[in-house]
């Protein structure tokens, strides 16, 4: 009977000796938020843009390295499109974090609206109040760039080489800024630009060249007073546990070989901090371009 | 017994809690960070024109109508019981919506009617009936102007022209204004321009006036009396449509309404 109790209390004492070192953990935890775990996997990222809008910059679509405030910072905000205007916006990503990241670029909630019909585009819009045209009219394209605003000779397309319409390259679409599917995470300090360039119109783009053309002629009274909206996020993500990690969904394994994975070069997540390589400079390399 | 159910007890509560603690832990594994901007919008602008007509009291005529931005099949003007040497006047009020832009004109006749046929037209041998049979259109002439101080009279010292600058300067004939086809009411193409030499304002309003003569202007705008009888028109008349146009002038310094003829 004395050893049996014995057994139980040391029992009790080894069970309330976890419960303690259990509550112990939590409490440190919670009275000190970010500190015990969040130093060793810190992920900040930060975006700053620069807009122009025929040719002018737009002061209030260009801000420096900051946290977006949804609803507030816009990469895009103009009121009055006419045929034929033309702009762009280049947006940094910069990350700072322990781990390398992936990082993807998201247009989400495409909303396209009529706004009342008026007189000369009643002549020529054949569906009334259906719907909006300009996500149809106005047209997209997106390159790497390396932080001058400018499309040059050497820079990857990212979008809008062949289908360039709002309502298809911004329709719920994601593209890889750094995925498994183009090499290797990026370590801290990194910085990725991209450029949007636009045209309400006929955007025109020579790969060759470098050279960019917008035409008006495409977009009719139909269009007239006509508005569309859509939400821009980017996305970073720790590489840590997510080696194989794509901007599409999945990983790279779901759908490859091992050993073709490997001609790309394996990665070592942790411990890894250079740059991935430079931009190759082929257009239309880019595997999520539509 | 007791102490056994107690321990058991003091067991499941250490297990749940401990459980507990290792998925907080879990749920921190993977880190992320996304930065969102919501709303980016574009919307377009319109050029929407309205029109609407005004003319003097003491003109020969009626049909006064404010500004609308659908006129099609809407009568502006209607002057009748026209006799040689007289005169008559009007102008179109101007609107453009939202956006500048460049203002053209275009007048097309539509029916020339002989109407009644009667003994003096015969007597001066007019000898065609029909709608597009009549003689009116041949003896009268058009001028336009700026009416400045939108108030659809001529007043001395508003732009007018009367065809000087191309034309023999006596006004533009009917035949002269069909082969003009789409002319500038407000384009870069100075002087010949009906209002100005450039885009037209939002929401600012411009009273295009005409005038037309039974005879000929002189370069003052005054109708002078033809020479001669002009019987063969008598209760003929003409029938037309004007058409403004206006197209954005922003990307587009380079457009002139000459361009809308091609």
């Amino acid at each position: 009977m004395n050893a049996a109790t014995t057994k139980i209390a040391a029992r009790t004492l080894l069970l309330a000796g976890v419960f303690v070192l259990a509550v112990a953990a939590a409490s440190v935890r919670g009275g000190m938020p970010g500190i015990t775990f969040a130093l060793e996997n810190e992920l900040n990222l930060t975006i700053d843009s620069r807009a122009f809008y025929n040719g002018l910059l737009v002061p209030g679509s260009t801000w420096a390295l900051k946290d977006l405030v949804p609803g507030i910072d816009k990469f895009f905000n103009f009121d009055n499109i006419l045929p034929k205007d033309s702009g762009k916006a280049t947006i940094s990503m910069h990350l700072e974090s322990r781990d390398s990241s992936w990082m993807c670029l998201n247009f989400r909630n495409l909303q396209s609206n009529e706004n009342g019909v008026n007189e000369p585009e009643s002549l020529e819009d054949s569906n009334g109040n259906a719907s909006g045209e300009l996500a149809d009219g106005m047209e997209f394209f997106a390159w790497r760039d390396d932080g001058d605003d400018v499309f040059e000779i050497g820079e990857s397309p990212l979008f809008g080489t062949t289908t360039q319409s709002a309502s298809s390259v911004l329709n719920e679409r994601t593209y890889a800024i750094a995925d498994a599917s183009l090499g290797e995470a990026l370590p801290s300090g990194t910085t990725r630009y991209v450029g949007i360039a636009w045209c309400a119109g006929d955007l025109g783009v020579n790969l060759t060249t470098a050279q960019m053309s917008c035409s008006g002629g495409e977009l009719g009274n139909a269009a007239q007073t006509d508005s569309f909206s859509v939400d821009v996020s980017i996305n970073a993500e720790s590489s840590r546990d997510k080696q194989g990690f794509l901007c599409a969904g999945g990983t790279i394994d779901d759908g490859r070989e091992r050993g073709e994975r490997g001609e790309r070069g394996e990665r070592d997540e942790r411990g890894e901090r250079s740059e991935r390589p430079e931009r190759s400079g082929s257009p239309g390399v880019d595997a999520n371009q539509p | 017994m007791a102490i056994t159910s107690w321990v058991r007890i003091l067991a499941s509560v250490g297990m749940i809690i401990f459980a507990g603690a290792v998925t907080a832990g879990a749920t921190g594994a993977f880190f992320s960070d996304s930065e969102t901007s919501n709303a980016n919008s574009f919307t377009a602008g319109s050029v929407d024109l309205s029109i609407g007509s005004r003319f003097s009291s003491t003109s020969n005529g009626n049909g006064q109508f404010a500004l609308e931005t659908d006129n099609a099949g809407r009568t502006l003007y209607t002057f009748i019981d026209l006799k040689p040497g007289d005169s008559g006047q009007g102008a179109f009020d101007l609107m453009g919506s939202s956006n500048e832009a460049f203002l053209c004109a275009k007048q097309t006749f539509t029916l020339m009617p002989e109407n009644d046929r009667i003994e003096t037209e015969v007597e001066a041998g007019d000898l065609s009936d029909g709608d597009q049979n009549g003689e009116l259109q041949s003896y009268l002439q058009f001028a336009i102007y700026s009416d400045e101080n939108e108030n659809g009279v001529f007043d001395s010292g508003e732009p007018l022209n009367v065809n000087g600058d191309l034309g023999d300067g006596n006004g533009f004939t009917s035949a002269e204004i069909a082969a003009a086809g789409w002319i500038s009411a407000a384009d870069p193409t100075a002087p010949n321009t009906w209002l100005i030499d450039s885009s037209i304002l939002p929401g600012e309003s411009y009273s295009a006036g005409f005038m037309y003569c039974f005879g000929d202007f002189d370069s003052t705008g005054a109708c002078i009396m033809p020479a001669g009888d002009q019987n063969d028109a008598q209760t003929d008349g003409l029938v037309g449509s004007i058409e403004f146009q206006a197209v954005q002038s922003r990307n587009n310094s380079s457009f002139t309404c000459s361009s809308l003829n091609a």
